[in-house]
């Protein structure tokens, strides 16, 4: 049943994909004229206008550039870097880990903060302990990330002479100092989703409490644990699941703000300068990278729901 | 504030009565919603105070944001400047309160535009399901897989950088996360049987989908509302340290904090504490009001607190 | 500061710094400036030891396709030019005294010639496909050749006066110009361009974008690259001069963010100061720094990087000089110093005061002072008799180059104007787009920007001739024209200054920009680091090759 329902999901999964893929193309194709002016005069990508628009592939019919793009892209080529002149393939490969280990970081302090404050928050609504946990959750997520990475970096520094790892650090250098360096620029990254998932938890909980099974379980006598923990949480982290596959665009959002305080070499970054040197063909490698990986993402989160909550099934 | 969300008047009221009754009823709300949602009624106070900054920052502000006074470089705050002054010779305080202006019109201004959007695609996918549904979250999907910052940094760097670019930029963002939250939420409320009940009374489609679910998905559209206000001041501000914020002159509280904040933290410290506290103080009055709000709001969790607010 | 006070001094003493800025301006709170620089005691340099210092990521590596300074700092330790500006503890920053670097000596037979002996014995780093070979004359035709005829060389005005090059001997080579150009050896030296390159390098890798044809002539080799982490360089150890280089290892890291660079700093992951161009520091962050490195050593020298605001001058109204001047007087630029540089900076002729030797002492600017100083009720008085008594409104272009110092002193500038009625509306590019307009010239009415920070007059003459791309004030003016191509044929250097100096008085009496004052820079060096001294300019590697580690 499931793995029907998993089939029938990665039907739908390939057209979001293609769609996607669409916009990533049109995006470049969006262009107004006088910024292929500009790319070529600005950053001498080419030496006159129509150099300049088959270097981007924009001489030809739109639909052979298509399938010439997509047919590349699918046997791993991206093209090359009009700034750098690199195989773009070839950069991901190096930066795509990065932002993925430190994505990954991120949801691990996501659910590990968020979860635990949403159950009790909402177990204990409008008490102390829900004023104190949603407060300090939300306290979080309300202060600007750049500015915490910057005060994260630079306090120790001044007071302790410490700094956190601001050197990227390889892990096949160092595989201790690899996996840890991601501690801090995750769990920052982390505090925003977190407080995304806390309030959903919450909200949730607070709902499927008030349910009449759930009342009836209390009215029943049974234990405040096996009441939450047995009939409510499951039902309750269900629509959790969905915002957790929202999330992994967010975490790769905010990558580019933390890539760059604390010296990852990753995809943000990589996006970031390639914006700024309108390198359009990185962009759009970067962005069918990251498009390909949120819609995966998205179809196991989808498949996860299913399996909680057959009503979903149809 | 929740009030002429959820009061229903009693048709055929003479006017003044009604009028009378409204602003009793209002102000009863009012109190209770306040001893029952402190965090939420402090909220809406600080939002208050946000809005009234920005309408009559002329009024409140001792200076005008771009006033150079001579003498006064970096003063610490205190009796002669309340916030301090930065190194340009400027007064924080009045800064900030016209900052207020930046920070309201680009943060209404993109939710509206983004939860509008979002609300149209969500309710008809989530209620329409089938076909329509599958296709419209295929284009949710692909246009949802892109980062945000990714399409609002392409945007910017294109269109160049501009507060209406700032604002319609974000409020992609916004309508990004929000029109699947609300189709998740019009997904379960479809579930429910008055919705059936309402289509077998031979209801149409518009007006079940108005009538009944966006009544329903409104405490879910409140609270990401405010959610995404909170979130859009936070996203200026992100956008401000990449370079590609609200520019200058307008004395943006995200350029305040990551451009000179950030370069004379060491010096005048109270040049980055005062528009970080701004910032942290409205996105933290958002989320608590949304909270609060939400938990008031929602149809389905009213009754189990005596109808107060009904 | 805790230096030995007996050792010799090399800085700039506070008075040369008044004198080269003409104004005395209070230092402020981060205490009194310019500390000596230190020479080497008495033991011997020890080979050895490891380098860090904050790094750039170039676009690539090759020297003839961009003009970028990320690419030309990473080469300074990778390649040779024919000349180079002398370095060390007795070299005045702001000054660059020219030496042979591949070249052994030099003359020139008449004015249009050079002929240039090469050192002997000067071999490639020992890198597919060079593996050592030895260098001669044709490669130094090679790289004119390439430099003078690849498409997309945005530097190739520097040669625009050499009309061939050609190869005399196995050693000797020989530079024939078009007319007398008395900056040509300017431009040689300068490290902002001309490094020698190989042949064999550019035909295996087609360019020498790539990592692997960075092979050169020059004290340490590539070593290692990855992008925005680091880029590493290891000693040559068959560098044309013996025993040189002692330092073994170069490590340049990248690190983005200014709060991320000052905590690497602070807690000795670098060596040197972090801020561009080349181990400065923030004077804001100066107090922190001493606090938490108490033993760091220090040189104050003013910066050549000079900002200004240019104007159509072939549209009105920027056309009549009264008003020209009335912009300029209405910005009190010791406010804007205070603001953005702790107060501790210098006012500038037309060429920045940084450059200590060319440009004119600022109180010998003559009649161009009484337009420098702050004068609004003067600059009001002249926009009236423009015909401008209410004022007038115009747009001004800029970029922020991601600098707060930018974005205060044209929100100054702004205000300033405001005060005598001129409303300036800002428009702010992204650097790549502002870079192609209004820094070409291509703006609306007015635009503001650091200008190139050149080692050399003529960069900063240039842009006043009238089909210069830089010349953003679109100044057409024959007798400045004249003066200044004029200098290009002095080849005699007193007299040349003397054209110099007149040519600097001229501009700033017709105020054809409005120009702001730079700020000191501050060096900031590990004690321990021997033999070096920091100067302006993009050759980190000229100014390392001596340096040793005393640890």
């Amino acid at each position: 049943m499931l793995r029907k329902y998993f089939f029938k999901r990665l039907l739908v999964a390939i057209p979001s994909l293609v769609l996607a893929s669409l916009i990533v193309f049109s995006l470049v194709r969006l262009l107004p004229g006088d910024v292929v002016v500009l790319m070529m005069e600005e950053n001498q990508y080419a030496d006159d206008i129509e150099a300049m628009r088959a270097k981007l592939g924009l001489n030809r019919p739109i639909y052979v550039q298509y399938f010439e793009w997509i047919g590349r892209a699918l046997v791993g080529d991206l093209g090359e870097s009009l700034y750098t002149r690199r195989p773009i393939a070839h950069d991901l490969l190096t930066r795509v880990p990065v932002s993925l280990e430190l994505g990954a970081v991120a949801i691990f302090f996501a659910i590990l903060l968020g979860i635990p404050i949403g159950i009790v928050s909402a177990i204990r609504q409008d008490t102390a302990h829900d004023y104190v946990a949603r407060g300090g959750a939300i306290l979080g997520l309300s202060v600007p990330g750049f500015w915490l990475g910057t005060l994260v970096v630079v306090l120790p520094a001044i007071y302790f002479k410490w700094s956190p790892s601001i050197q990227f650090t390889k892990l096949a250098d160092n595989p201790w100092g690899h996996v840890t360096q991601f501690i801090l620029p995750g769990l920052l990254l982390g505090i925003a989703s977190a407080a995304s998932i806390m309030r959903l938890t919450r909200t949730q909980l607070l709902e499927v409490l008030r349910q009449d099974y759930v009342r009836t379980a209390w009215s029943k006598g049974m234990s405040e644990r096996v009441v939450v923990l047995k009939h409510s949480l499951k039902n309750a982290l269900i629509p959790v699941v969905t915002v957790l596959g929202i999330q992994v665009a967010q975490v790769l959002s905010g990558t580019v703000i933390f890539e760059s305080i604390f010296g990852l070499p990753g995809m943000g970054r990589l996006l970031f300068d390639a914006i700024s040197e309108r390198d359009y063909p990185v962009i759009q490698g970067i962005n069918l990278v990251v498009v390909t990986t949120v819609v995966s993402v998205n179809l196991v989160v989808d498949v996860v729901y299913a399996y909680l909550d057959p009503r979903i099934r149809f | 504030m929740a009030s002429h969300v959820v009061t229903v008047t009693p048709a055929g009221w003479p006017e003044a009565a009604r009028r009378a009754g409204a602003l009793r009823r209002t102000l009863t709300t009012l109190i209770r919603f306040t001893r029952r949602k402190p965090f939420g009624a402090l909220g809406a106070v600080i939002i208050l105070t946000l809005l009234l900054m920005a309408l009559f920052a002329e009024w409140i502000a001792p200076y005008v944001y771009d006033q150079q006074i001579p003498g006064a470089r970096l003063r610490p705050p205190g009796r002669d400047f309340l916030l301090g002054t930065d190194n340009v010779s400027r007064d924080i305080f009045s800064r900030i309160v016209y900052g207020a202006r930046v920070t309201v019109t680009v943060s209404f201004a993109t939710v509206f535009l983004g939860n509008l959007l979002a609300a149209a695609v969500g309710i008809t996918s989530g209620y329409f399901r089938g076909r329509y549904d599958i296709a419209v979250q295929r284009v949710v999907d692909a246009w949802q897989a892109f980062p945000a910052l990714v399409i609002i940094l392409s945007l910017l760097a294109v269109l160049g950088p501009g507060m209406l670019n700032v604002i319609l930029s974000l409020s992609i963002l916004v309508a990004a996360a929000a029109s699947r939250v609300i189709r998740s939420a019009t997904l379960s409320v479809v579930e429910n049987q008055y919705v059936e009940a309402a289509r077998a009374l031979g209801a149409g489609h518009p007006r079940i989908m108005l009538r009944h679910i966006l009544p329903n998905v409104m405490a879910t559209i409140v609270v990401i509302t405010s959610i995404g206000l909170g979130g859009i001041i936070l996203a200026e501000s992100a956008l401000s340290f990449l370079g590609y914020g609200v520019p200058p002159p307008h004395p943006s509280w995200g350029s305040m904090l990551s451009g000179s904040g950030r370069t004379y933290m060491y010096i005048a410290p109270w040049m980055a504490i005062w528009p970080g506290v701004a910032i942290s103080l409205v996105v933290f009055a958002f989320n608590m009001l949304g909270d609060a709000l939400r938990d008031v709001l929602d149809p389905r969790l009213r009754g189990s607190h005596g109808g107060s607010v009904k | 500061m805790n230096e030995s006070p007996n050792r010799p001094r090399a800085g700039l003493s506070r008075r040369d710094l008044l004198k080269a800025g003409g104004v005395a301006l209070a230092a402020t709170a981060a205490g009194p400036y310019v500390i000596g620089t230190r020479v080497a005691g008495a033991a011997t340099p020890k080979p050895g030891g490891e380098f860090r210092f904050r790094g750039y990521t170039p676009p690539h590596f090759d020297p003839h396709l961009t003009a970028s300074y990320t690419t030309m700092i990473n080469l300074s330790f990778t390649h040779s030019r024919l000349l180079k500006h002398k370095a060390g503890p007795d070299v005045k920053p702001g000054t660059f005294e020219i030496v042979g670097d591949l070249a052994e000596t030099w003359s020139q037979p008449d004015d249009k010639t050079y002929v240039f002996k090469l050192r002997k014995g000067v071999r490639w780093h020992k890198k597919p496909p060079l593996d050592g070979r030895e260098l001669t004359a044709e490669d130094i035709k090679y790289t004119f050749d390439r430099f003078t005829t690849i498409k997309g060389n945005a530097n190739q005005h520097m040669m625009a006066t050499l009309a061939k090059t050609e190869v005399v001997d196995r050693y000797t080579v020989k530079f024939t110009l078009k007319e007398p150009d008395a900056f040509f050896l300017d431009f040689l030296a300068n490290p902002m361009a001309l490094c020698i390159i190989a042949r064999e390098a550019v035909e295996k890798f087609t360019d020498l974008k790539k990592p692997e044809a960075v092979i050169g002539t020059g004290p340490w080799m590539l070593e290692g690259h990855e992008p925005k982490v680091r880029t590493t360089f290891v000693r040559n150890p068959d560098y044309f001069i013996k025993g040189l280089p002692y330092i073994q290892r170069i490590e340049g890291i990248d690190f983005n963010d200014p709060a991320a660079r000052l905590a690497a700093f602070v807690t000795g992951q670098i060596d040197a100061g972090p801020e561009f161009p080349g181990m400065m520091i923030r004077r804001q962050d100066w107090k922190i720094i001493k606090h938490n490195r108490p033993k760091l050593r220090y040189v104050e020298f003013p910066s050549n990087v000079m900002s200004h605001a240019g104007m159509r001058t072939d549209k009105a109204p920027f056309g009549d000089i009264r008003v020209r001047r009335a912009l300029s007087m209405a910005i009190d630029r010791k406010a804007i110093l205070t603001a953005t540089a702790e107060g501790v900076g210098v006012m500038n002729p037309p060429i920045p005061a940084g450059l200590i030797s060319l440009a004119i002492p600022y109180d010998q600017l003559g009649d161009g002072l009484k337009w420098d100083a702050y004068n609004p009720t003067e600059a009001k008085r002249l926009l009236a008799a423009a015909g401008h008594a209410s004022g007038f409104s115009t747009t001004l272009e800029y970029a922020t180059y991601g600098s707060q110092e930018i974005i205060d002193a044209v929100q100054m500038a702004v205000k300033f104007w405001k005060d005598i009625a001129v409303e300036v509306k800002v428009v702010e590019k992204p650097y790549a787009a502002f870079f192609a307009t209004a820094y070409q010239g291509k703006q609306d009415a007015m635009m503001f920007g650091p200008q190139f920070p050149a080692l050399d007059p003529w960069n900063f003459m240039a842009q006043y001739l009238p089909d210069e791309p830089k010349n953003q004030s679109h100044v057409k003016d024959p007798v400045l024209a004249d003066m200044i191509l004029n200098t290009r044929r002095i080849l005699d250097d007193k007299k040349r200054l003397q054209q110099i100096n007149a040519i600097q008085k001229y501009i700033a009496n017709q105020a054809y920009y409005v120009r702001f004052p730079s700020g000191v820079y501050i060096a900031a060096l590990d004690p321990a680091l021997e033999n070096f001294a920091p100067n302006l300019g993009y050759d980190y590697g000229g100014r390392m090759m001596a340096a040793w580690w005393n640890k």
